[in-house]
């Protein structure tokens, strides 16, 4: 078969720009590995096309995907297991999946994370997209150099997420003292033996943070936190708990917090959870959402929203809002 | 409208409808001349704005030369002016710069780019030249379609894409070629340095 050719190094700049926009991802990220000219065409013409990259780390492999309005248009996908060092898929055949493909580079007899770190890299360098999300596992032996490598990037990461099946409580501990993440972070994590530790839990710094199984926050734990939004799902935490938080809410304590919302709260008796915070009734938005004010020492306003889900009384929420001026 | 249809015309091809719609005279590198309406001429940023400039009137376009585009060849602007009188009318896409792009080559562009590389080259170019926005997204697209199903080491070859070693070889090439002068100090700068002298001077 012939293979018609056409020298897109000699298309005029804006043309080239135009043809590589049309390509899908991996074949831009390929043709820039091909030669130094190619790879400054694509680094000065490939720009400012609204794209993101997700990257999902493990320790045997790495999984980046690029996307364009939350649709995925490309995957890379590093894989050590396989035993060979080819790129060795065909781009666009038909054993891919139709809305998007994956290209496949396999490592063999290499320092998978080192290998990784250095294909991430190459990424960043090659498309200046800003990277939206960066989950990874603290699951292996590796987790204190992952934390390290996830750390180079946090800066520029707009959502972390620790994920994973379970892991030791030192282990967790260990990810709120290193993990260093001025943005969101996301815990999808489920941890082991919470209730044995009792030692100092160390405080934790992002500007929101979201835990999905949050079982084993407890009102120690939540004190721990320094962010502007707290987002917690099944905090082990009853009313008389967060009646103590909201009053050091209201005394001073957590100057940043913005929003504290329990997911899954349960049933909640108001007084207990307000008592003391000389809060007044706003009024009743629904058949089942009521609100509350009070005020904190500073003259700033807190409203507490409880939203009874009924007959599924577990699934009931209670979101507090600060207004701080 | 197929392409043979298309009513741009070399001048002395055919009698031109000159009343009423402006058909302004251009001229090819190689001297062949093409009537193009005012119309399609909008298709064009570049030549757009040359005959606003100009401010013809309907007996300038017919006395005064041809408007000449220097380094467009007649075949090339041929298809140039059949696309643009093909759209003529038709709303100027604006570029966001973002992708995915979504582009279809409609029938008469497909069958107006059924044309060997060459010719599809010079096309691009004159496209980009002329800034004729959706001719360059169609040319454009047709070279991203060269892409589809290919491994990375076809890849390469479509887009004839030289190793950094091929790259620098072609470099030294051009520069000798430029300056030949250049290679024979660079010998003689070689040959002192066999010969045991530290300075070139």
């Amino acid at each position: 078969m012939v293979v018609e050719s056409f020298p897109i190094l000699r298309l005029p700049s804006l043309a080239r720009e135009k043809v590589l926009k049309f390509l899908i991802p991996i074949q831009v990220f390929l043709l820039s590995q091909f030669s130094k000219r190619m790879r400054y065409a694509v680094k000065s013409e490939y720009r400012n096309t609204g794209q993101e990259l997700s990257v999902s780390v493990h320790s045997s492999s790495m999984l980046i995907c690029t996307h364009f309005s939350g649709k995925i248009t490309g995957e890379f996908y590093v894989n050590e297991i396989e035993i060979s060092n080819e790129w060795g898929m065909r781009i666009g055949s038909k054993s891919f999946k139709k809305r998007f493909i994956r290209l496949t580079l396999r490592i063999y007899n290499r320092n998978s994370q080192e290998y990784t770190k250095q294909l991430l890299e190459e990424f960043i360098d090659v498309f200046s997209f800003p990277i939206a999300k960066m989950s990874f596992s603290p699951d292996k032996e590796d987790y204190k150099s992952m934390i390290q490598w996830v750390n180079t990037y946090s800066q520029k990461t707009q959502l972390i997420i620790v994920n994973g099946p379970r892991v030791p409580v030192e282990r967790y501990f260990y990810v709120l003292e290193h993990l260093e993440s001025p943005n969101n972070v996301e815990f999808q994590l489920l941890i082991e033996d919470h209730d044995s530790r009792s030692s100092r839990i160390p405080t934790f710094r992002a500007e929101k943070i979201k835990f999905i199984y949050g079982d084993f926050i407890r009102l120690r734990h939540l004190k721990s936190f320094n962010g502007k939004e707290y987002i917690i799902r099944e905090a082990t935490i009853n009313d008389k708990e967060l009646n103590e938080f909201l009053r050091g809410l209201a005394a001073g304590a957590n100057p940043n917090l913005r929003r504290l919302k329990l997911e899954r709260y349960g049933k909640a008796v108001i007084d207990d959870v307000l008592k003391n915070l000389r809060a007044g009734k706003i009024g009743e938005y629904s058949d089942y959402e009521e609100q509350w004010s009070f005020e904190l020492e500073n003259g700033n306003q807190a409203i507490l929203t409880y939203d009874e889900l009924l007959p599924r009384i577990e699934e009931s929420s209670i979101d507090i809002v600060i207004n701080r001026d | 409208m197929s392409v043979e249809n298309a009513p741009v015309v070399d001048v002395d091809e055919a009698a031109i409808p000159v009343e009423k719609k402006m058909y302004y005279r251009f001229e090819s590198n190689d001297k062949k001349e093409f009537r193009v309406s005012e119309l399609a001429i909008q298709q064009s940023e570049t030549l757009n704005r040359l005959v606003e400039a100009m401010g013809y009137t309907s007996e300038d376009v017919e006395n005064k030369p041809a408007i000449a585009i220097e380094n467009i060849d007649g075949k090339t602007l041929k298809l140039v002016f059949q696309w643009c009188e093909h759209h003529k009318g038709e709303a100027i896409p604006v570029d966001d710069g973002s992708v995915p792009k979504i582009v279809e080559i409609p029938e008469f562009d497909a069958k107006l780019m059924d044309i060997d590389n060459g010719l599809l080259f010079k096309l691009i170019w004159a496209a980009d030249y002329l800034n004729i926005v959706q001719l360059l997204n169609v040319s454009c697209k047709k070279v991203a379609n060269m892409a589809q199903g290919k491994t990375p080491a076809q890849l390469r070859r479509v887009y004839l894409l030289p190793s950094d070693e091929e790259d620098e070889a072609a470099k030294r090439a051009a520069q000798e070629a430029q300056d030949p002068r250049a290679r024979e100090v660079e010998e003689e700068f070689e040959e002192r340095k066999r010969q045991g002298g530290n300075s070139f001077f």
